[in-house]
């Protein structure tokens, strides 16, 4: 079987992508070069990176979660809500949703259940718990939460510090960790690692559980950046999160996944969304584009990584 | 007698209608109207189900996430061709049910020139979808064509007739499923592609057929749903993505693919409007329909043991 | 007992549903050598590595590692754990992961502090060894690697030690991706650097490789040991001469009429071409069929056979064959290529038949059982009931279905892919009727088989090897002789 010779730089086209897309920004406001500008570009980026993260960990072991940007809402309704009324209720709601993605992972593999379908059903609990607590937009979000995503480091933008530290720590943790190399080995070949005797469950418990994790990262920020809580904010964020991950280099099949590429990936995401903004284009328009974007990402990857030719879908 | 009950796994759902019946007639004041007026919204219910398990049947991973924005696309473009004259309710009908027809085929095209994922594929085009619903009818005022909404709500004692015209086309479908070439060769693609292949079936054409049919099924529901709300909306087809994979996993359609069950999405239509009335009569809101549905789609899952491969594209 | 003996096997049996790969199998392997494991198609070659491995248990006989029986329950990570190791041809490694991080999955005591240095030390001392000059960076990753590197590694893999010291290495084909000078390299490993106190089983179809560096050869057939040879007195001939011996249960089967090959211009009716290559090669053999003929494709298993097969049957895709009229398939791997599991028996069968049984626009389930029945009873398909669902019946009958479901269509052309797989012998015995009947009937068929007795069936017959045709052969010169000569 041929071989195609991968570029050695997974992340070269995730990168190229970013400078795409930022290079009409800067030309349209050039004041985005400056500090101020930088921190506002990128702050949105922040949330959209998290989940994306969230999304990896289960997308490198072939799974996928359709409830994450449900679950991104329903944090922002718990952190803008729940916590600001009784911070301790607040965090055993955090933990029990940790709790239950444990268990999902867990059953995903005891029981050979399809991920599809069992995080749709969720993403539809999640919803509802949001709508329960927060059935308006609105919220109060604390203050030390705004402050985290907000507050101003001298010559490099928090958002960029935050980016920076999350691609470099996600790599070690893939890359450099024995959990990290076990779970993309899970992806790669099922059967090996089964068969050196590692335990399956565990790694699956302990991936869903990051997923669940940066899910609600995700949430934290967005609700510290946009102080709201509203069970219909991140809704696009299960797509956006996918298209990340495989603009920067993962693939559905489970196994390659680079957390530089996919952060890059998450940043080109959230400008394109920008980029349509400062072209005039209405917001009516924004979704559509975006739409269209992911579709074109995702079947330029398929084009480069898979030339099938199976006679039948 | 329990071992035809678990052999034919939807006459569950009639009986669940009747107890839940029981229990409204326990806490209504007019019970029969609740019992027109759920058999009606089933009517949708059932029209989506079926459309949705088309898909389904085609095998694992497949599924149409587009179908909410199907319906309100669908509908708002009925009614602005229909533009309140009963002489156009034809035109109007037709046109709706083409656009639902060309969401489909588009769908189909993503899915196998594109090779995306048929959850992602739809999921993205959904993203389209809303923004030509948005672009196109946005603060559209028109209501349905008078005969149209006669059509909608007429009844013969506390049977709509839109219901039974429903029925008959769930009757309909019945037997293209289980007695016609179509309906026997995309059980099979379900079952086992591969060996559909070998045994001479045109994999890709009936999918194609099959997708494009799940968008006429979301068109009919667009253009009778407007009608019976007195007028389409961007968010009319909201809560059917939920409704349509939950009538489908209830009514005892296999989500591995390879197994549909008309009878099943009948019986789960009714029964979860039937719920639907029930909750909405002991005034718990639509935040708990949510959580509800979606916990009943992960049991139901959960319960019936489906072992499925990974199908991660 | 002999201290010398480093693992054994006795009494060992292994029965699949109806067959029975392994019968009644001693073997011993000592300290120090390297045994050879050689046979035809069947033999139990791989199922005897399986079982060794602890893929899966046997189904009677014991395991002996220096003289005590393999714990329970027995698998992969615990006959790992013994010293006992194994190459495939299937990849064992995580494809995306690089050479060292591979290292540490399969060995999972490589942890902590300065474990990436003792992983690449490990595997880059093992490959140095094995094969000089091989040029791997082991921070590479596997599916970067060339096929023949891969393959290296994978190799190397086996023999390295962190903890545990190697007992026995199995290397099932392991030269099947290397070229000439890498073969060698490891041959000459065996010979010479292995170490005194390993064992190492050598399973290959490559006679003269297997002659190369081993010190006794083992010839299995039908899942029996027919003979032990020193490789010292051994060569091709005795082996493959010992392959061949015949069973001495074979009843003797109505020969089938030899078609001669068709002379150009000479085009009778009988001798109607119904597979015509569209582009003949210069000097190579042709592929063809003609009208009423059984052709049987020969060979080791996995030569290119299958793939011959798919290109018929998609002939309308690709411009190699022209064909006359529809092609119907009859798949040997019944489970992901031929059985719809939740359909009953009487749907399984009429799935390329709708047309046939059609009232008016609709199905009618009573014309499919009327088709059903006449099958039930030609073939005898042992079922209660023709409406159960396919999966009540046993492989053997489960196999008959999908001969119905391929016959009852109206194709001239009949591709089997190695049909018989698993059947038992009873139903085998019908197959061949069946087959022979419908040959009388003017259908043709292009038959892959792994077992040398249904070759007797054929008319002519193609034999493979690495995934070409080699040899063609008909009448009296297709003997098992002829064909073992050929495959090997």
């Amino acid at each position: 079987m041929q071989r195609k010779q991968i570029i050695p730089t997974d992340f070269l086209l995730p990168l190229v992508s970013v400078v795409v897309v930022f290079i009409p920004i800067v030309i349209l406001k050039p004041r985005v070069l400056q500090y101020e500008g930088l921190n506002l570009l990128f702050n949105m980026a922040v949330p959209v990176t998290l989940a994306t993260i969230g999304q990896l960990f289960a997308m490198t072991i072939g799974e996928i979660d359709f409830s994450l940007g449900n679950l991104v809402s329903l944090v922002t309704c718990i952190v803008g809500t729940v916590i600001p009324l009784n911070f301790s209720l607040g965090l055993i709601f955090l933990a029990g949703i940790l709790l239950i993605y444990v268990l999902i992972g867990a059953f995903l593999y005891l029981k050979k259940l399809p991920s599809i379908i069992v995080t749709i059903g969720m993403s539809f609990v999640w919803t509802g718990i949001a709508v329960t607590i927060q059935p308006h937009p609105g919220g109060n979000v604390p203050k030390f939460v705004q402050q985290i995503v907000s507050f101003r480091p001298p010559w490099i933008p928090l958002p960029l510090i935050y980016l920076g530290a999350l691609a470099i720590g996600i790599h070690v943790i893939l890359n450099k960790t024995n959990f990290g190399i076990l779970v993309r080995g899970l992806g790669g070949n099922q059967k090996a690692i089964h068969q050196a005797g590692h335990s399956i469950l565990r790694i699956q418990m302990g991936a869903f559980l990051l997923v669940g994790l940066f899910g609600i990262l995700s949430g934290a920020a967005l609700a510290g950046i946009t102080t709201s809580a509203d069970a219909n904010l991140a809704r696009n964020y299960t797509l956006l999160a996918v298209a990340s991950v495989i603009l920067g280099g993962g693939s559905f099949a489970g196994g390659k996944v680079s957390p530089v590429g996919a952060v890059l990936g998450a940043c080109t995401m959230t400008l394109v969304g920008t980029l349509l903004t400062f072209l005039k284009i209405s917001p009516d328009w924004q979704i559509g584009a975006q739409g269209l974007i992911i579709l074109m990402v995702l079947f330029v990857n398929s084009l480069i990584k898979h030339p099938r030719k199976v006679p039948y879908v | 007698m329990s071992n035809w009950v678990m052999e034919h796994k939807w006459t569950w759902s009639y009986l669940g209608s009747i107890g839940v019946f029981i229990l409204i007639s326990l806490v209504s004041q007019n019970a029969l109207a609740t019992l027109t007026a759920s058999i009606s919204f089933a009517s949708f219910f059932i029209l989506v189900g079926i459309g949705q398990m088309l898909v389904i049947t085609t095998g694992p991973g497949n599924i149409d996430l587009s179908i909410p924005y199907t319906i309100a696309l669908t509908g708002l473009v009925a009614t602005k061709v229909m533009n309140e004259a009963n002489a156009l309710i034809l035109p109007g009908m037709a046109a709706g049910i083409l656009v639902g027809a060309l969401v489909g085929l588009f769908n189909f095209a993503l899915i196998r020139f594109a090779f995306i994922p048929p959850m992602i594929a739809t999921l993205a085009s959904s993203f389209i979808i809303r923004t030509l619903s948005i672009v196109f009818f946005r603060g559209l005022q028109l209501k349905p064509p008078r005969d149209l909404e006669l059509f909608v709500t007429v009844r013969y004692g506390f049977v709509p007739l839109m219901f039974l015209m429903v029925l008959i086309v769930a009757v309909l479908m019945h037997f293209i499923l289980t007695r016609s070439t179509y309906g026997r060769n995309i059980h099979a693609i379900g079952q086992n592609i591969r060996a559909a292949w070998l045994s001479g079936i045109n994999v890709i054409r009936h999918k194609l057929i099959t997708y494009t049919l799940c968008g006429v099924f979301a068109g009919i529901t667009g253009v009778l749903l407007s009608a019976f709300s007195g007028g389409a909306t961007l968010d009319m087809g909201e809560e059917y993505m939920m409704y349509s994979i939950a009538v489908v996993v209830l009514g005892g359609s296999s989500i591995a693919g390879g197994n549909s069950n008309v009878p099943g999405i009948v019986g789960a239509s009714v029964l979860l409007y039937l719920i639907v009335n029930l909750l909405n009569i002991l005034g718990l809101g639509a935040n708990l329909r949510l959580i509800f549905t979606g916990i009943v789609i992960v049991i139901i899952i959960f319960a019936s043991g489906e072992r499925l491969r990974k199908a991660a594209g | 007992m002999n201290g010398d003996v480093l693992a054994e096997v006795r009494n060992l049996s292994k029965r699949f549903f109806h067959s029975e790969a392994l019968k009644n199998l001693d073997l011993e392997i000592f300290k120090g050598e390297t045994l050879g494991i050689v046979g035809h198609n069947g033999a139990g070659k791989s199922t005897l590595v399986n079982i060794l491995i602890g893929t899966f248990p046997p189904t009677g006989g014991e395991i002996l590692v220096e003289g005590a029986h393999v714990p329970e329950p027995y698998s992969v990570h615990v006959a790992n754990a013994l010293g006992i190791r194994a190459v495939f041809q299937e990849l064992s490694l995580c494809p995306n992961l690089t050479v060292i991080e591979n290292m540490k999955v399969f060995h999972p005591s490589l942890r902590g502090r300065g474990w990436r240095r003792r992983a690449e030390e490990t595997i880059m001392e093992v490959l140095d060894i094995l094969f000089p000059g091989h040029g791997i960076d082991p921070n590479t990753v596997i599916e970067e690697l060339p096929l023949g590197q891969r393959q290296m590694v994978e190799i190397a893999k086996a023999f390295t030690v962190v903890d545990q010291p190697i007992k026995l290495v199995i290397l099932d084909e392991p030269t099947s991706a290397l070229d000439t000078q890498r073969t060698g390299q490891l041959i000459h490993y065996l010979n010479t650097i292995k170490s005194k106190e390993m064992g190492c089983i050598y399973i290959s179809h490559l006679l003269d490789e297997v002659l190369a560096c081993t010190q006794r050869i083992v010839v299995l057939k039908d899942g029996k040991k027919v003979g032990t040879l020193n490789t010292k007195e051994a060569n091709r001939n005795k082996i493959i001469e010992l392959m061949g011996e015949a069973k001495p249960e074979i009843e003797e089967v109505p020969q089938a009429g030899k078609t001669a090959p068709s002379t150009n211009g000479e085009k009778t009716r009988m001798t109607r071409l119904i597979v015509e290559p569209l582009q003949t090669k210069e000097g190579k053999v042709t592929f063809r069929v003609h009208k009423g003929e059984i052709v049987g494709l020969a060979g080791l298993a996995g030569h290119g056979q299958t793939k011959l097969l798919l290109d018929l049957f998609d002939y309308q895709h690709n411009d190699e064959f022209h064909i006359e009229g529809p092609v119907t398939f009859i798949p040997g791997d019944r489970q992901t290529e031929g059985v719809f599991p939740l359909w009953s028996i009487v749907k399984n069968i009429t799935v390329q038949v709708y047309d046939k049984v059609k009232r008016l626009v609709l199905i009618d389930p009573k014309k499919e059982e009327k088709i059903a029945e006449r099958w039930k009873m030609g073939i005898d398909i042992k079922a209660s009931t023709l409406n159960d669902t396919i999966l009540s019946l046993s492989g053997g009958n489960q196999q008959k279905v999908l001969f119905a479901r391929c016959l009852e269509s109206s194709a001239p052309l009949v591709l089997m892919d190695d049909p018989t797989r698993g059947v038992d012998v009873g139903t085998k015995e019908e197959i061949y009727k069946l087959i022979l009947k419908e040959k009388e009937r003017g259908r043709s068929f292009v038959w892959y088989t792994t077992e040398m007795d249904e070759l007797k069936y054929c008319d002519r017959i193609y034999v493979f090897k690495s995934g070409k045709i080699i040899a063609e052969l008909s009448g009296s010169d297709a003997t098992e002789e002829e064909i073992l000569k050929s495959s090997f």
